[in-house]
């Protein structure tokens, strides 16, 4: 994940579109799983967006091109923060209706993801990060700047929880 | 329901661990149902661009609203211009003499209130109007200023030919003349006054002309003649056929031996522009009046609930109606002859 990265930092600091655009599609998946973690999936794709221009007009703050990663994902949980507190009626309407708009695969996905909400905090990111986003534990540790170790008790111990609450057979 | 198979706890805890933390691991299938249930909230691809775009737009100046604000400021400014002006150019100290621009050398080069501009030969000169517009006069022409106020002028024309340019609201400008008064309504026009004749031709706007017979309003590009103890001539355009120009004339005189030659003339000659001078015949109710209306229907029908033989039988008011159907500007429209306040040379003319 770090090959070239400090590279294409400084080049999108420069303002190189291309550079950007790379930076964008390898940390989408990553930022929209630590907004999902703690938004409705309505909510996060819009605040991704967000994330990603806050990134873009603040680089040349980022002192260590090389965490990069980490440093968007603590930007894209201080926004979940602050669009929770500003939108949360709005953002739970949204969701809802959306639920009831599409009940198969979207409803069971957004119960999926209640459940998710439901789990202690240590757990939901890291969860989110694997099942939805599709990331590997090295991946997840790299960003979240969790030890592998603590990401490996927080799959085990989160998804075991997870299992049970979904009602998922053994 | 998925149904999974009964393995070893232990084993399978471990199978799950190994998938949670590879997913290029062997599958599992309990993770499997978990990641199945979540797919759909896999972000929608969106590219970066749009990201871009957005950080674009944040960051770009907003064109449209500095365009309409700047629309806004010009308007607000050109109508603060021009009413600035348009009270400087109204505003004019009674009695001040009116400014004489560009005369032959022997004339003066102003027009005092009460004194007479007396022209002869080949001489002309140049008067500007206060404010609202000018005047030229040459040859054999007596011109006197016998007031001036603001947007209330008046003139007396002894003799001679002037063009007149008046941007201003209508009856600004009054010429008196030894057959009548010419009445400026906003326009540009020709006026020769003869010892007990004067003639106006209107380039543009309306012109009125009155005196003690009876009055009349002469549109652009009509002429009408006024002649001392006389009804002014009703305006008859000058590019009509100049037979019925002359024909015309002649159904206003009293002394025309052969009427209804006239009258037949003017029935063949007329064209659909030339209704109006129809129309203005049959209200003076001269002999023939309902031949001219049956062909000024022809030419232009009347609008509905006018008749012919309701206007041969005297209905004012549906004339009057008929001629407002006439695709003609309105008397008091000066504001739309704009031009007139421009130079000669601006104007197109």
């Amino acid at each position: 994940m770090s090959d070239d990265l400090p590279g294409l930092v400084r080049a999108a600091a420069r303002g190189n579109r291309e550079a950007f655009g790379d930076l964008y599609g390898r940390f989408h998946r990553a930022v929209h799983g630590v907004l999902i973690a703690r938004l409705p999936s309505d909510a996060a794709e819009d605040v991704v967006q967000d994330v990603f221009m806050h990134a873009f007009t603040h680089l040349k703050d980022l002192r260590e091109p090389v965490a990069f990663g980490a440093w968007i994902c603590a930007i894209a949980r201080r926004r979940a923060v602050d669009h929770y507190r500003r939108e949360r009626p709005t953002a739970e309407l949204v969701d809802n209706v959306a639920a009831s708009d599409k009940p198969d695969v979207t409803a069971e996905a957004h119960a999926a993801l209640s459940a998710i909400h439901e789990l202690p905090e240590a757990y939901r990111e890291t969860l989110v990060l694997r099942l939805v986003e599709g990331l590997s534990g090295p991946e997840i540790a790299a960003l979240t700047g969790l030890t592998p170790d603590s990401v490996r008790v927080n799959l085990h111990r989160g998804f075991r929880l997870l299992r049970e609450r979904l009602g998922v057979p053994v | 329901m998925t149904e999974f198979k009964n393995t070893d706890h232990t084993d399978r805890e471990a199978r799950i661990d190994a998938y949670l933390w590879d997913p290029s691991a062997d599958p599992v299938a309990e993770v499997q149902e978990v990641e199945r249930r979540l797919v759909s909230l896999r972000p929608s691809r969106v590219d970066a661009p749009r990201v871009w775009q957005s950080h674009e737009r944040a960051r770009a100046p907003r064109p449209r609203r500095n365009w309409l604000i700047g629309l806004a400021a010009a308007a607000s400014l050109l109508a603060a211009l021009g009413w600035i002006t348009t009270q400087w150019r109204w505003s004019w100290p009674a009695g001040r003499a009116w400014t004489i621009a560009a005369a032959t050398a022997s004339l003066p080069n102003q027009l005092n209130v009460g004194a007479a501009l007396t022209l002869s030969g080949s001489d002309r000169a140049d008067v500007k109007i206060a404010r609202i517009g000018t005047l030229q006069v040459e040859g054999d022409a007596r011109l006197t200023l016998q007031s001036t106020q603001g947007v209330r002028h008046r003139l007396t024309l002894d003799r001679g030919t002037v063009r007149v340019r008046v941007w201003a609201p209508p009856g600004s400008v009054v010429f008196r003349t030894p057959a009548g008064e010419v009445i400026d309504l906003g326009c540009e026009f020709d006026l020769t006054a003869e010892p007990s004749r004067s003639i106006v031709h209107v380039r543009s706007g309306w012109v009125q002309l009155e005196n003690g017979v009876a009055e009349t309003l002469v549109p652009a590009g009509a002429t009408s003649e006024m002649t001392t103890g006389r009804a002014p001539t009703v305006p008859v355009y000058a590019d009509a056929n100049p037979r019925f120009i002359e024909a015309v004339l002649a159904l206003q005189n009293a002394d025309t031996a052969d009427r209804a030659a006239a009258l037949a003339t003017v029935r063949s000659l007329a064209r659909e522009r030339d209704v109006l001078t129809l129309l203005m015949l049959v209200a003076r109710n001269l002999p023939g009046s309902s031949e001219l209306a049956t062909r000024a229907a022809e030419l232009f029908p009347p609008p509905s609930g006018v008749t012919v033989n309701g206007i041969i039988r005297g209905d004012r008011d549906g004339l009057w109606r008929w001629r407002e159907t006439l695709p003609l500007p309105p008397p008091k429209g000066w504001i739309r002859n704009w031009r007139d306040a421009l130079p000669l040379w601006l104007s197109g003319r």
